[in-house]
């Protein structure tokens, strides 16, 4: 391979690893990534969709990301939501979650809503001070059915 | 005694043994890393019934108009974990080696291509592809052993540079995470209010879909003094990484303080880098086929 094999080829690999970041917008991939992931600043408020169970009482309980997304990754979760909701497919969705929820644990069984929301916060304020939402939109509604 | 320190140049000369113990490492953590994950990765095959809708792949799997069913996506897997076996024994290497490295690359961007990418795993599939490529089952390995009739290979650039290789992939990468918050954000995301709305932004979602953030990330948000020299400290590790290629102890001191950021980030965001905090991502750095030798020493001056 001589002297200058392994200079090629490391600038061949340098120049595949850079190459996702020079597109206008870059477009992050795997393996080969932008690493997108802490760069931009959110700013203080902060936008959730997700799903939320009610019981008879209509207290709220929150669901887990399996129940959610059929995975245990939270941030998965977080995306399946906010797909579904700007696809125009929140009613799909929910009946997905109402139906994970319906054969799922213990712990939800007293569930018998599901509702997808998006809730707005200041979210340094609801972590460290418990403030509530400054708003929360609804997108659909579903009944949890268990036979 | 041998330094542990490596030269950092792409012609200097190894000893097999350095990528045998690069391929044991390394191919070891991907296959722990595929046994840990596997009730994770059948959760995901399972998607192409529950909701093939969310499919949306990434990488290599953009050739895929639509997923795979459950039974491929777990065949594929658990070929890959017997390819894996065979890979840190090194045994069959230049079949098993491409065959994990492959199979790896595969699995993970299936699990990518549900709508989210971990940036976790990417260092990690790349270096594997580096060592399948390379001659990494020359020593310590069941290929070696079979074949006693040959003589050991001495030390030769051929088992240097691949190693050198991945240090350039982890550099490129972190220059890369830094160059993104600062084309993103600009220099002012040092200032550290963008860290502190991102370490709230995803502790609130984490909560919001019934995980849990981590307290230390909370506490932090209440004391936000905190977040500049963070913020400041994570861009100058990304951005000054080039600094590694001038080898020696500067080298060693940009791992440690490498090592220290992502405990920071698992500490205070709860997102966990096991490659890079379980010490494999950064093998490549140093003479890391000297380390047993370098233990057995120490046992036998310490009885």
């Amino acid at each position: 391979m001589g002297r200058w094999g392994p200079r090629l080829i490391t600038l061949g690999v340098v120049i595949a690893l850079v190459y996702p970041t020079l597109g206008d917008p870059p477009r992050d991939g795997f393996p080969l990534s932008t690493y997108p992931m802490f760069a931009v600043d959110r700013g203080p408020v902060t936008r959730v969709t997700t799903a939320v169970g009610r019981d008879a009482d209509s207290d709220r309980v929150l669901l887990s990301p399996h129940l959610l997304a059929g995975t245990d990754e939270p941030i998965m979760a977080v995306r399946t939501a906010r797909t579904a909701v700007s696809d125009g497919r929140s009613a799909e969705w929910c009946r997905e979650v109402a139906d994970r929820v319906a054969r799922g644990p213990a712990r939800v069984d007293g569930v018998e809503t599901i509702e997808v929301v998006t809730e707005t916060h200041e979210a340094a304020a609801t972590l460290t001070s418990d403030a509530p939402p400054v708003s929360v939109a609804l997108h659909a509604t579903c009944p949890v059915s268990r036979r | 005694m041998n330094s542990l320190l490596t030269p950092g140049g792409l012609s200097t000369p190894a000893p097999a043994e350095r990528l045998a113990a690069l391929r044991i490492l390394v191919c070891g953590f991907a296959l722990v890393y595929l046994v840990v994950r596997l009730p994770h990765l059948i959760d995901v095959a399972r998607l192409a019934d529950d909701a093939p809708h969310r499919f949306s792949p990434v990488g290599p799997l953009r050739v895929l108009d639509t997923a795979v069913t459950p039974t491929v996506a777990i065949l594929v897997t658990v070929l890959t974990l017997v390819a894996g076996v065979a890979a840190v024994t090194g045994m069959w290497w230049r079949l098993s080696g491409p065959a994990f490295a492959l199979g790896v690359l595969l699995v993970l961007s299936y699990r990518n291509s549900w709508g989210q990418i971990f940036h976790t795993e990417n260092l990690l599939v790349v270096h594997l592809l580096i060592l399948a490529a390379s001659p990494a089952a020359d020593a310590w390995s069941l290929d070696r052993r079979v074949r006693p009739d040959r003589p050991p290979p001495g030390p030769a650039i051929r088992y240097g540079w691949p190693a050198q290789l991945m240090v350039m992939v982890v550099v490129v990468a972190y220059v890369l995470a830094g160059w993104a918050k600062i084309r993103a954000s600009g220099i002012g995301w040092a200032g550290g209010d963008a860290l502190a709305n991102l370490v709230a932004h995803d502790a609130l979602r984490k909560e919001l879909v019934g995980d849990r953030s981590s307290p230390l990330g909370v506490a932090a948000l209440r004391h936000d003094w905190i977040f500049p020299p963070l913020a400041t400290i994570s861009l100058l590790v990304e951005l000054a990484a080039p600094i590694v290629l001038l080898g020696g102890r500067v080298r060693l001191a940009w791992v440690v303080v490498a090592w220290f950021f992502h405990l920071g980030v698992l500490l205070i965001m709860g997102i966990l880098f096991p490659y890079q905090l379980l010490g494999v991502a950064f093998a490549c750095f140093i003479a890391v086929e000297t380390i047993p030798r370098r233990v057995r020493r120490r046992r036998i001056a310490v009885p």
